[in-house]
Protein backbone atom coordinates (compact mmCIF):
# COMPACT_ATOMS: atom_id res chain seq x y z
CA UNK A 1 0.00 0.00 0.00
CA UNK A 2 1.34 3.40 -0.96
CA UNK A 3 1.71 5.87 1.89
CA UNK A 4 1.87 9.63 1.37
CA UNK A 5 5.38 10.93 1.91
CA UNK A 6 6.00 12.61 5.26
CA UNK A 7 2.40 12.00 6.45
CA UNK A 8 1.54 10.67 9.92
CA UNK A 9 1.12 7.18 8.46
CA UNK A 10 4.51 7.50 6.73
CA UNK A 11 6.14 8.52 10.02
CA UNK A 12 4.58 5.50 11.71
CA UNK A 13 5.77 3.19 8.92
CA UNK A 14 9.25 4.73 9.21
CA UNK A 15 9.36 3.94 12.94
CA UNK A 16 8.25 0.36 12.31
CA UNK A 17 10.88 -0.04 9.59
CA UNK A 18 13.63 1.32 11.85
CA UNK A 19 12.71 -0.87 14.80
CA UNK A 20 12.66 -4.03 12.70
CA UNK A 21 16.01 -3.40 11.02
CA UNK A 22 19.04 -5.19 12.46
CA UNK A 23 21.46 -3.27 10.25
CA UNK A 24 20.24 0.04 11.62
CA UNK A 25 20.32 -1.28 15.20
CA UNK A 26 24.01 -2.20 14.83
CA UNK A 27 25.05 0.85 12.81
CA UNK A 28 23.40 3.41 15.10
CA UNK A 29 24.29 2.07 18.54
CA UNK A 30 26.16 5.28 19.29
CA UNK A 31 23.50 7.69 18.04
CA UNK A 32 21.24 9.20 20.70
CA UNK A 33 19.54 12.21 19.13
CA UNK A 34 16.17 13.04 17.62
CA UNK A 35 16.43 13.89 13.93
CA UNK A 36 14.05 15.81 11.68
CA UNK A 37 13.83 15.45 7.91
CA UNK A 38 12.36 18.60 6.40
CA UNK A 39 10.93 19.10 2.92
CA UNK A 40 11.35 22.72 1.96
CA UNK A 41 8.32 24.52 0.54
CA UNK A 42 8.10 24.20 -3.23
CA UNK A 43 5.86 23.82 -6.23
CA UNK A 44 4.41 20.45 -5.27
CA UNK A 45 4.36 21.02 -1.54
CA UNK A 46 3.39 24.59 -0.72
CA UNK A 47 3.93 24.59 3.03
CA UNK A 48 6.73 22.06 3.15
CA UNK A 49 6.59 19.00 5.41
CA UNK A 50 8.64 17.31 8.09
CA UNK A 51 9.04 14.07 9.95
CA UNK A 52 10.77 13.92 13.30
CA UNK A 53 12.11 10.69 14.78
CA UNK A 54 13.50 10.18 18.27
CA UNK A 55 16.47 7.85 17.77
CA UNK A 56 18.16 6.29 20.77
CA UNK A 57 20.94 3.71 20.50
CA UNK A 58 19.65 1.87 17.46
CA UNK A 59 15.92 2.15 18.13
CA UNK A 60 13.21 4.66 17.30
CA UNK A 61 11.22 5.76 20.35
CA UNK A 62 8.73 7.94 18.50
CA UNK A 63 7.98 9.38 15.09
CA UNK A 64 5.69 12.20 14.07
CA UNK A 65 4.68 14.24 11.06
CA UNK A 66 4.68 17.97 11.66
CA UNK A 67 5.02 21.36 10.07
CA UNK A 68 8.62 22.46 9.42
CA UNK A 69 8.20 25.35 11.85
CA UNK A 70 7.32 22.92 14.67
CA UNK A 71 10.47 20.82 14.37
CA UNK A 72 12.37 20.67 17.67
CA UNK A 73 15.03 18.01 17.01
CA UNK A 74 18.68 18.95 17.62
CA UNK A 75 19.56 17.62 14.16
CA UNK A 76 17.58 18.95 11.19
CA UNK A 77 18.22 17.90 7.60
CA UNK A 78 16.50 20.03 4.99
CA UNK A 79 16.14 19.65 1.23
CA UNK A 80 13.69 20.21 -1.58
CA UNK A 81 11.21 17.53 -2.58
CA UNK A 82 13.15 16.33 -5.62
CA UNK A 83 16.27 15.77 -3.54
CA UNK A 84 14.35 13.73 -0.96
CA UNK A 85 12.86 11.69 -3.81
CA UNK A 86 16.37 10.96 -5.08
CA UNK A 87 17.64 10.01 -1.64
CA UNK A 88 14.69 7.90 -0.56
CA UNK A 89 14.59 6.33 -4.00
CA UNK A 90 18.19 5.21 -3.54
CA UNK A 91 19.62 7.31 -6.38
CA UNK A 92 21.65 9.61 -4.12
CA UNK A 93 23.77 8.75 -1.10
CA UNK A 94 22.46 10.75 1.89
CA UNK A 95 25.87 11.60 3.34
CA UNK A 96 27.19 12.62 -0.06
CA UNK A 97 24.10 14.81 -0.46
CA UNK A 98 24.97 16.61 2.77
CA UNK A 99 28.65 16.86 1.86
CA UNK A 100 27.84 18.30 -1.56
CA UNK A 101 25.28 20.76 -0.24
CA UNK A 102 22.14 19.17 -1.73
CA UNK A 103 20.86 18.53 1.77
CA UNK A 104 21.45 21.25 4.34
CA UNK A 105 22.11 20.53 7.97
CA UNK A 106 20.18 23.50 9.35
CA UNK A 107 20.58 22.48 12.97
CA UNK A 108 23.15 20.23 14.64
CA UNK A 109 26.82 19.31 14.46
CA UNK A 110 28.16 18.42 11.02
CA UNK A 111 31.16 16.75 12.64
CA UNK A 112 28.95 14.53 14.77
CA UNK A 113 26.74 13.62 11.83
CA UNK A 114 29.73 12.68 9.68
CA UNK A 115 31.06 10.41 12.40
CA UNK A 116 27.76 8.50 12.26
CA UNK A 117 27.57 8.17 8.49
CA UNK A 118 26.87 4.44 8.64
CA UNK A 119 23.92 5.00 10.96
CA UNK A 120 22.59 7.79 8.73
CA UNK A 121 22.79 5.58 5.67
CA UNK A 122 21.08 2.71 7.50
CA UNK A 123 18.33 5.09 8.62
CA UNK A 124 17.69 6.19 5.07
CA UNK A 125 17.70 2.55 3.96
CA UNK A 126 14.84 1.97 6.41
CA UNK A 127 12.84 4.81 4.83
CA UNK A 128 13.52 3.32 1.40
CA UNK A 129 11.54 0.21 2.43
CA UNK A 130 8.33 2.25 2.66
CA UNK A 131 6.10 2.25 -0.42
CA UNK A 132 6.04 6.01 -0.67
CA UNK A 133 3.49 8.05 -2.60
CA UNK A 134 5.06 11.34 -3.64
CA UNK A 135 3.11 14.55 -4.29
CA UNK B 1 68.08 19.42 27.49
CA UNK B 2 69.61 16.00 26.63
CA UNK B 3 67.45 13.39 24.98
CA UNK B 4 66.61 10.36 27.10
CA UNK B 5 66.88 6.79 25.84
CA UNK B 6 63.07 6.56 26.03
CA UNK B 7 62.74 9.58 23.80
CA UNK B 8 64.95 7.98 21.15
CA UNK B 9 62.48 5.08 21.12
CA UNK B 10 59.37 7.26 20.92
CA UNK B 11 56.96 7.33 18.01
CA UNK B 12 57.95 10.94 17.38
CA UNK B 13 61.62 10.07 17.08
CA UNK B 14 60.78 7.13 14.79
CA UNK B 15 58.95 9.55 12.51
CA UNK B 16 61.99 11.83 12.54
CA UNK B 17 64.22 8.87 11.68
CA UNK B 18 61.92 7.90 8.82
CA UNK B 19 62.06 11.46 7.55
CA UNK B 20 65.87 11.25 7.30
CA UNK B 21 65.75 7.81 5.68
CA UNK B 22 63.16 8.82 3.07
CA UNK B 23 64.58 12.22 2.18
CA UNK B 24 64.28 13.32 -1.46
CA UNK B 25 65.21 16.32 -3.55
CA UNK B 26 62.53 18.24 -5.51
CA UNK B 27 65.22 19.50 -7.87
CA UNK B 28 66.10 15.93 -8.85
CA UNK B 29 62.67 14.96 -10.21
CA UNK B 30 62.67 14.51 -13.96
CA UNK B 31 60.15 16.90 -15.52
CA UNK B 32 61.36 16.45 -19.09
CA UNK B 33 58.16 14.78 -20.37
CA UNK B 34 55.69 16.94 -18.48
CA UNK B 35 55.82 19.99 -20.74
CA UNK B 36 54.82 17.90 -23.77
CA UNK B 37 51.99 16.26 -21.83
CA UNK B 38 50.81 19.63 -20.61
CA UNK B 39 50.69 20.94 -24.18
CA UNK B 40 48.72 17.84 -25.22
CA UNK B 41 46.19 18.35 -22.40
CA UNK B 42 45.66 21.94 -23.47
CA UNK B 43 45.43 21.14 -27.17
CA UNK B 44 43.51 17.84 -27.33
CA UNK B 45 41.28 18.13 -24.26
CA UNK B 46 40.12 21.72 -24.47
CA UNK B 47 36.45 20.70 -24.28
CA UNK B 48 37.03 18.69 -21.10
CA UNK B 49 39.08 21.55 -19.67
CA UNK B 50 41.50 19.05 -18.10
CA UNK B 51 44.42 21.50 -18.17
CA UNK B 52 42.39 24.14 -16.35
CA UNK B 53 41.38 21.59 -13.70
CA UNK B 54 44.92 20.35 -13.15
CA UNK B 55 46.17 23.92 -13.04
CA UNK B 56 43.59 24.69 -10.34
CA UNK B 57 44.64 21.62 -8.34
CA UNK B 58 48.30 22.59 -8.57
CA UNK B 59 47.44 26.17 -7.59
CA UNK B 60 45.67 24.86 -4.47
CA UNK B 61 48.63 22.61 -3.65
CA UNK B 62 51.09 25.43 -4.23
CA UNK B 63 49.18 27.88 -2.05
CA UNK B 64 48.60 25.21 0.60
CA UNK B 65 52.24 24.13 0.74
CA UNK B 66 53.37 27.75 0.97
CA UNK B 67 50.93 28.30 3.83
CA UNK B 68 51.99 25.25 5.83
CA UNK B 69 55.65 26.07 5.26
CA UNK B 70 55.26 29.47 6.86
CA UNK B 71 52.94 28.45 9.72
CA UNK B 72 54.65 25.42 11.26
CA UNK B 73 57.47 27.19 13.11
CA UNK B 74 55.15 28.55 15.85
CA UNK B 75 54.12 24.98 16.69
CA UNK B 76 57.75 23.98 17.15
CA UNK B 77 58.27 27.02 19.37
CA UNK B 78 55.24 26.15 21.48
CA UNK B 79 56.40 22.55 21.97
CA UNK B 80 59.73 23.91 23.24
CA UNK B 81 58.09 26.48 25.53
CA UNK B 82 55.79 23.84 26.99
CA UNK B 83 58.75 21.42 27.34
CA UNK B 84 56.79 18.61 25.68
CA UNK B 85 59.90 16.76 24.57
CA UNK B 86 62.96 17.19 22.42
CA UNK B 87 61.90 14.14 20.40
CA UNK B 88 58.83 16.11 19.27
CA UNK B 89 61.05 19.09 18.49
CA UNK B 90 63.30 16.89 16.33
CA UNK B 91 60.29 15.60 14.43
CA UNK B 92 58.78 19.04 13.81
CA UNK B 93 62.13 20.32 12.59
CA UNK B 94 62.12 17.59 9.95
CA UNK B 95 58.56 18.48 8.95
CA UNK B 96 59.41 22.15 8.46
CA UNK B 97 62.19 21.06 6.11
CA UNK B 98 59.79 18.80 4.21
CA UNK B 99 57.13 21.48 3.84
CA UNK B 100 59.73 23.78 2.31
CA UNK B 101 60.61 21.04 -0.17
CA UNK B 102 56.96 20.59 -1.15
CA UNK B 103 56.68 24.33 -1.72
CA UNK B 104 59.88 24.22 -3.76
CA UNK B 105 58.48 21.38 -5.89
CA UNK B 106 55.36 23.30 -6.87
CA UNK B 107 57.30 26.51 -7.43
CA UNK B 108 59.59 24.62 -9.79
CA UNK B 109 56.63 22.94 -11.49
CA UNK B 110 54.93 26.22 -12.25
CA UNK B 111 58.15 27.77 -13.51
CA UNK B 112 59.26 24.84 -15.67
CA UNK B 113 56.05 23.16 -16.82
CA UNK B 114 52.89 25.18 -16.34
CA UNK B 115 54.62 28.34 -17.44
CA UNK B 116 52.87 30.67 -15.04
CA UNK B 117 54.31 33.14 -12.62
CA UNK B 118 53.49 32.05 -9.08
CA UNK B 119 52.13 35.47 -8.14
CA UNK B 120 49.20 34.93 -10.46
CA UNK B 121 48.10 31.84 -8.58
CA UNK B 122 46.49 33.68 -5.71
CA UNK B 123 43.63 34.57 -8.02
CA UNK B 124 42.78 30.86 -8.23
CA UNK B 125 41.64 30.53 -4.64
CA UNK B 126 37.96 30.85 -3.86
CA UNK B 127 36.84 31.91 -0.34
CA UNK B 128 36.63 28.42 1.20
CA UNK B 129 40.21 27.28 0.47
CA UNK B 130 41.50 30.78 1.14
CA UNK B 131 39.97 30.56 4.62
CA UNK B 132 40.83 27.00 5.62
CA UNK B 133 44.25 26.73 3.95
CA UNK B 134 45.58 30.21 4.54
CA UNK B 135 43.77 32.88 6.54
CA UNK B 136 42.47 30.80 9.44
CA UNK B 137 45.57 28.62 9.64
CA UNK B 138 47.63 31.78 9.82
CA UNK B 139 45.39 33.18 12.58
CA UNK B 140 45.47 29.91 14.55
CA UNK B 141 49.24 29.59 14.47
CA UNK B 142 49.59 33.30 15.27
CA UNK B 143 47.74 32.66 18.53
CA UNK B 144 50.20 29.85 19.26
CA UNK B 145 53.05 32.26 18.61
CA UNK B 146 51.74 34.98 20.92
CA UNK B 147 50.12 33.05 23.79
CA UNK B 148 52.04 33.28 27.05
CA UNK B 149 49.74 31.47 29.49
CA UNK B 150 50.78 27.76 29.51
CA UNK B 151 47.24 26.38 29.84
CA UNK B 152 45.93 28.55 27.00
CA UNK B 153 49.03 27.80 24.94
CA UNK B 154 48.42 24.05 25.30
CA UNK B 155 44.85 24.51 24.04
CA UNK B 156 46.02 26.74 21.19
CA UNK B 157 48.64 24.17 20.21
CA UNK B 158 46.08 21.36 20.17
CA UNK B 159 43.79 23.51 18.01
CA UNK B 160 46.66 24.30 15.65
CA UNK B 161 47.74 20.65 15.30
CA UNK B 162 44.12 19.64 14.66
CA UNK B 163 43.79 22.33 12.00
CA UNK B 164 47.20 21.73 10.43
CA UNK B 165 47.63 17.94 10.52
CA UNK B 166 43.98 16.93 10.79
CA UNK B 167 42.02 19.36 8.63
CA UNK B 168 44.59 20.59 6.11
CA UNK B 169 46.87 17.57 5.73
CA UNK B 170 44.62 14.55 6.47
CA UNK B 171 41.39 15.82 4.95
CA UNK B 172 42.49 18.17 2.19
CA UNK B 173 46.07 17.59 1.07
CA UNK B 174 46.03 13.81 1.06
CA UNK B 175 42.59 13.82 -0.58
CA UNK B 176 43.80 16.10 -3.34
CA UNK B 177 46.99 14.16 -3.89
CA UNK B 178 45.26 10.79 -4.11
CA UNK B 179 42.59 12.13 -6.48
CA UNK B 180 45.10 13.85 -8.74
CA UNK B 181 47.50 10.89 -8.67
CA UNK B 182 44.75 8.45 -9.69
CA UNK B 183 43.56 10.74 -12.49
CA UNK B 184 47.06 11.19 -13.93
CA UNK B 185 48.07 7.54 -13.51
CA UNK B 186 44.94 6.38 -15.36
CA UNK B 187 45.95 8.53 -18.35
CA UNK B 188 49.72 8.13 -18.00
CA UNK B 189 50.13 11.92 -18.04
CA UNK B 190 52.66 14.21 -16.35
CA UNK B 191 55.05 11.59 -14.91
CA UNK B 192 57.13 14.21 -13.11
CA UNK B 193 54.09 15.57 -11.35
CA UNK B 194 53.00 12.04 -10.47
CA UNK B 195 56.41 11.36 -8.94
CA UNK B 196 56.25 14.60 -6.95
CA UNK B 197 52.77 13.69 -5.70
CA UNK B 198 54.00 10.21 -4.67
CA UNK B 199 56.86 11.57 -2.63
CA UNK B 200 54.80 14.35 -1.08
CA UNK B 201 52.04 11.90 -0.13
CA UNK B 202 54.63 9.73 1.59
CA UNK B 203 55.78 12.73 3.62
CA UNK B 204 52.21 13.76 4.37
CA UNK B 205 51.58 10.29 5.77
CA UNK B 206 54.20 10.95 8.45
CA UNK B 207 52.77 14.39 9.14
CA UNK B 208 49.29 13.01 9.66
CA UNK B 209 50.72 10.20 11.76
CA UNK B 210 52.41 12.81 13.97
CA UNK B 211 49.10 14.66 14.35
CA UNK B 212 47.31 11.49 15.40
CA UNK B 213 49.93 10.52 17.99
CA UNK B 214 50.26 14.05 19.34
CA UNK B 215 46.52 14.62 19.72
CA UNK B 216 45.99 11.16 21.19
CA UNK B 217 48.74 11.79 23.74
CA UNK B 218 47.54 15.30 24.59
CA UNK B 219 43.86 14.40 24.95
CA UNK B 220 44.69 11.41 27.14
CA UNK B 221 46.79 13.59 29.42
CA UNK B 222 44.35 16.51 29.27
CA UNK B 223 40.81 15.26 28.52
CA UNK B 224 39.54 18.82 28.82
CA UNK B 225 41.17 19.42 25.42
CA UNK B 226 38.92 16.90 23.61
CA UNK B 227 36.30 19.58 22.80
CA UNK B 228 39.05 21.72 21.26
CA UNK B 229 39.73 18.96 18.70
CA UNK B 230 36.03 18.40 18.03
CA UNK B 231 35.23 22.11 17.69
CA UNK B 232 38.17 22.70 15.37
CA UNK B 233 36.97 20.05 12.94
CA UNK B 234 33.39 21.31 13.29
CA UNK B 235 34.44 24.86 12.43
CA UNK B 236 36.42 23.89 9.33
CA UNK B 237 34.35 21.01 7.89
CA UNK B 238 32.10 23.28 5.77
CA UNK B 239 35.11 24.95 4.16
CA UNK B 240 36.81 21.59 3.60
CA UNK B 241 33.74 20.27 1.81
CA UNK B 242 33.36 23.50 -0.17
CA UNK B 243 37.02 23.29 -1.19
CA UNK B 244 36.51 19.78 -2.55
CA UNK B 245 33.38 20.91 -4.42
CA UNK B 246 35.47 23.52 -6.23
CA UNK B 247 36.42 20.66 -8.56
CA UNK B 248 32.85 20.09 -9.72
CA UNK B 249 33.38 20.44 -13.47
CA UNK B 250 31.14 19.19 -16.31
CA UNK B 251 33.95 16.80 -17.35
CA UNK B 252 35.81 16.23 -14.08
CA UNK B 253 39.32 14.87 -14.33
CA UNK B 254 38.93 13.58 -10.76
CA UNK B 255 35.84 11.74 -9.54
CA UNK B 256 34.21 14.23 -7.18
CA UNK B 257 32.18 11.67 -5.22
CA UNK B 258 35.34 9.65 -4.67
CA UNK B 259 37.22 12.77 -3.61
CA UNK B 260 34.48 13.79 -1.18
CA UNK B 261 34.26 10.30 0.27
CA UNK B 262 38.03 10.18 0.71
CA UNK B 263 37.95 13.44 2.69
CA UNK B 264 35.10 12.20 4.90
CA UNK B 265 36.81 8.85 5.44
CA UNK B 266 39.98 10.68 6.45
CA UNK B 267 38.03 12.65 9.06
CA UNK B 268 36.35 9.53 10.47
CA UNK B 269 39.58 7.56 10.54
CA UNK B 270 41.59 10.43 12.01
CA UNK B 271 39.07 10.82 14.84
CA UNK B 272 38.99 7.04 15.29
CA UNK B 273 42.78 6.90 15.51
CA UNK B 274 42.85 9.62 18.17
CA UNK B 275 40.22 7.68 20.09
CA UNK B 276 37.43 10.24 19.71
CA UNK B 277 35.18 8.04 17.61
CA UNK B 278 34.46 4.33 17.43
CA UNK B 279 34.89 4.47 13.67
CA UNK B 280 37.38 1.94 12.31
CA UNK B 281 40.70 3.74 11.75
CA UNK B 282 42.53 0.75 10.25
CA UNK B 283 42.83 1.90 6.61
CA UNK B 284 44.43 5.23 7.52
CA UNK B 285 46.65 3.81 10.24
CA UNK B 286 47.76 0.94 8.05
CA UNK B 287 48.66 3.27 5.19
CA UNK B 288 50.58 5.64 7.45
CA UNK B 289 52.47 2.88 9.22
CA UNK B 290 53.60 1.38 5.94
CA UNK B 291 54.97 4.75 4.86
CA UNK B 292 53.59 4.38 1.36
CA UNK B 293 50.22 5.42 0.00
CA UNK B 294 47.67 2.65 -0.50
Amino acid sequence: MLISAFSADWASAFMTAVNSDDTYRDAAKGWTNPVALVVEPGVDIDAGAAVQVDLQAGTCLSASSLAPADVSAPFVLSADLDTWKEILGGATDPIMAVARGKVRLTRGSLGTLMLHAKGAKALVACAQKIDTLWP
Amino acid sequence: MPMSRDQTQSKYFQLYTNSKRLAWDPAAIDLSRDAADWALMRRDFATEDYARQMHQLCAFFHAGEESVTSTLAPLLGAVARLKLGVDIECYLTSQIYEEAKHFEFFTRYFHEVLGEETASLLGELTPAPQAVLIDELDATTDRVRSETDPVKLRAALVEAVTHYMGVVEAMLARTGYVGASDALAARNWLPGLQEGFRLIRRDEGRHVSFGIHFLRDMTRLHPELIPVVQQTFERHLPNVLATVQAFDYPHPIVDLDKLTQYALDAYEQFMGAIGLSDVEDAPLTSELEQGTPA
